[in-house]
């Protein structure tokens, strides 16, 4: 790929203000004092921990109630699933379909993209640049939509509240929820997009590099 | 392009300078997932503990029922949820397999039940209402067997009595099942203390036992100088003392059930709390259950030619107001070609209601011998059984039982099997006889009388005619004789006179004698 890359000059870009700087000896923008890496510190690992701990994460979320209802007609606790199978059976299938996609599908696939995207790093992939760099791209759209649930779960437990006749209480799977979209976002913003062009320029013969 | 296994964080820290080496703090980003799998596992793990044995419960229908939806409870905790509903192999019943909690293993032991609770109206009136809304669960009540079980049987209904509940149960023997259902209430002075739990036929299919459990604390009112009769319903009766209604109360009237009493003869007796498991008789009514039991009982046979309409089996027999037995049977005795007819009457006797107050002593050991020389001696001084109308209104009669002193003398004659005792004829038909022949006699007079009549119509009449004629020519007589200017009016006035004169003359005489006495010798100065 073509261009002039930061960290061939010696200089980074100050992800802050923008200003570009050398951050050795001491890695401070000079301008607005935000600390300077030619890489963002870690993230690699960073994002891996991110990772993996929303997948963990990820199973309790949908299997462990996330609204629990009481009324009058009994006590009823509801998974993610449950919610979904419920309205598909009641005839609401695009609404199902898009509480299944907003809530089951894409964090996943974020979290398969950002692992695809961290693996193809470490492995220092030169191929589909352009493409993993557009995912990138998407996952940092969507990653704020993902948190779509634990909005409406927040929504129904504060309006239900009927007291004996029913109410709504969230339960341990909406906490499990907002954890993996949490850690998935961070695991997003952990990673450095630029790792995805390094392994191009290195294929070239390295010159100026200390 | 290069494909080493080199990690990122060394080709960060190596070929592009970060400014910061690798340090403990960049290694504290790994905490992050080592808590969301601690978390994970502590949740897993908290799964597989709370997850308790799976059972399965056979019912006959799954009405209400419904997959991940019913639950089922224990004193209204939740201990575990139908996961599946299924047909049994047999396709004669429903399935039902459940997953338990962990902390309800310990109730699932082979004499565990479990039934469906839904909205019932049954005898002690509505349970289960809740559930209208919530759907039917299903209640389990935990057996005291300590053997581990896991295929359960439901029960169809609601058992009546579930563990926990203290009490007593007690099986009554009765004729009839009358009006009692499961879960009639029992009554103690009129307070419901208790329920029927159940009711099975005798084997021999003579009697019908009846098992009824008194709540605590209740059951220690239960003793052995219990009587228990059936309070079902209505209890009217019509008999020789009149009108009787007795209600024990409405829930009573539609369903039946049992009331109980210590009977008020046992109160010097010591009254000990009857054991579980106990057995009493349960009688038709109050009347027939406070009765002093009669251990000793005496048949006579009675023969009466008299009509015995009114009296019926049961009717009392009666020893001068006191009620000493009952009529156990009537039949018609045809003797002799069926030129005569007449009626037997069974009565039952009492003998201890005849004998001497201490009862508790001379009537148990009183021998039969001993009673028939009573009953020898009584029946010599006169005992006679008569039939008596108790009441005018409903013709009902009894028995009664009295001395009749002018009867004539008879003796009892023990060497039948029944030994008759002999009867005067009844009150009211001997009254109807007298009056019958009051009756004739009063014809007869009338007769007597008419004949008379008819006599004096014929001879006396024409000669009283004759007689009044002349009667009536002597008065006229008399009347001539008498009138004032008859002439012995006049000789009868001149008469008269004289004798006035006489008289003065005499009164002169009798003045001139008491002034001079001496004069009637003398004479007049």
């Amino acid at each position: 790929m073509s261009g002039l890359q930061a960290i061939r000059t010696g200089t980074a870009t100050c992800l802050t203000c923008g200003m570009l700087g050398s951050p050795i000896p001491k890695p401070v923008c000079k301008r607005c004092g935000s600390s300077l890496h030619f890489r963002k510190p870690n993230n690699i690992q960073r994002t891996w921990a991110y990772l993996i701990a929303a997948y963990v994460l990820y199973l309790p979320a949908n299997l462990l109630p996330i609204t629990i209802t009481r009324s009058i007609f009994g006590t009823q606790h509801d998974t993610i699933m449950s919610g979904v199978v419920y309205l598909w059976h009641s005839g609401s299938w695009a609404i199902s379909l898009i509480v299944f996609i907003a809530s089951v599908v894409v964090p996943l696939l974020k979290l398969f993209s950002l692992t695809l995207l961290v693996i193809s790093v470490q492995r220092r992939w030169c191929g589909e640049v352009m493409r993993r760099a557009k995912l990138y791209r998407i996952l940092e759209a969507i990653g704020r939509w993902s948190m779509l649930d634990v909005y409406v779960v927040t929504i129904l437990v504060a309006l239900v509240r009927a007291e004996s006749l029913a109410t709504i209480s969230p339960g341990s799977g909406v906490l499990a929820f907002a954890a993996v979209v949490i850690l998935s976002m961070l695991a997003a913003m952990a990673f450095d997009p630029r790792l995805i062009w390094d392994p191009l320029d290195e294929t070239q013969p390295k010159e100026n590099v200390k | 392009m290069n494909l080493g296994k080199n990690s990122a964080a060394s080709v960060t820290s190596n070929n592009f300078p970060t400014g910061n080496s690798r340090s403990r703090k960049e290694l504290l980003i790994w905490i992050v997932p080592a808590l969301a799998v601690l978390i994970a596992i502590g949740l897993a793990v908290q799964a597989v503990l709370m997850r308790g044995p799976e059972i399965t419960i056979q019912f006959p229908t799954a009405e209400g029922l419904e997959v991940n939806k019913t639950k089922i409870k224990y004193k209204d905790v939740e201990i575990g949820m139908a996961t599946s509903i299924a047909l049994s192999d047999d396709q004669r019943s429903v399935k039902v397999t459940v997953a338990m909690a962990k902390q309800a293993e310990s109730l699932l032991v082979k004499d565990s039940r479990f039934w469906i609770v839904r909205p019932r109206i049954g005898a002690g009136g509505i349970s289960g209402l809740s559930t209208m809304l919530s759907g039917a669960f299903i209640s389990i009540d935990p057996g005291s067997s300590h053997e581990p079980y896991h295929n359960f049987i439901g029960l169809d209904t609601p058992p009546l009595i579930v563990s926990g509940m203290s009490g007593r149960q007690f099986l009554l023997t009765a004729d009839d099942l009358g009006s009692l259902d499961i879960g009639a209430p029992v009554y103690y002075r009129r307070i419901p203390v208790g329920r029927v739990v159940g009711y099975a036929m005798h084997p021999d299919g003579k009697a019908v036992s009846v098992r009824i459990f008194v709540d605590a604390p209740f059951d220690r009112f239960v003793t052995t100088a219990s009587r228990f009769w059936h309070a079902s319903g209505i209890d009217v009766s019509l008999d020789s003392e009149g009108v009787k209604m007795d209600i024990q109360s409405l829930v009573s009237l539609a369903v039946g059930g049992v009331a109980f009493t210590n009977s008020s003869d046992a109160k010097d007796v010591a009254m000990e709390e009857a054991l579980a498991e106990s057995e009493f008789p349960l009688f038709n009514d109050r009347t027939d259950a406070l009765k002093v039991p009669d251990t000793l009982v005496q048949k006579f046979v009675l023969i009466f030619d008299e009509s015995v309409r009114g009296l019926t089996v049961g009717s009392p027999v009666d020893f001068r107001g006191l009620p000493a037995g009952e009529v156990s049977r009537i039949d018609l005795d045809v003797r002799s070609a069926g030129a005569d007819v007449t009626m037997a009457v069974e009565i039952s006797l009492y003998p201890d209601r005849l004998a001497s107050r201490q009862r508790d002593q001379s009537a148990q050991t009183q021998s039969s011998s001993s009673l028939r020389q009573i009953i020898d001696s009584m029946v010599v001084n006169g005992l006679r059984a008569q039939l008596r109308t108790a009441n005018l209104l409903t013709g009902q009669r009894y028995v009664a039982l009295d001395f009749f002193p002018k009867a004539k003398a008879t003796q009892m004659n023990w060497a039948q099997t029944i030994p008759q005792l002999p009867t005067q004829a009844g009150s009211l038909d001997s009254l109807q006889d007298q009056l019958q022949s009051v009756v004739e006699a009063m014809h007869k007079t009338l007769e007597h009388t008419d004949k008379l009549v008819v006599n004096i119509d014929k001879n006396v009449i024409p000669e009283l005619s004759a007689t009044l004629i002349d009667a009536r020519s002597t008065l006229n007589q008399a009347e001539r004789v008498l009138a004032s200017d008859s002439p012995t009016q006049l000789q009868l006035r001149d008469t008269l006179r004289e004798v006035g004169r006489a008289a003065t003359a005499v009164r002169d005489l009798a003045d001139l004698l008491e002034r001079h006495p001496q004069a009637l010798i003398t004479g007049r100065k």
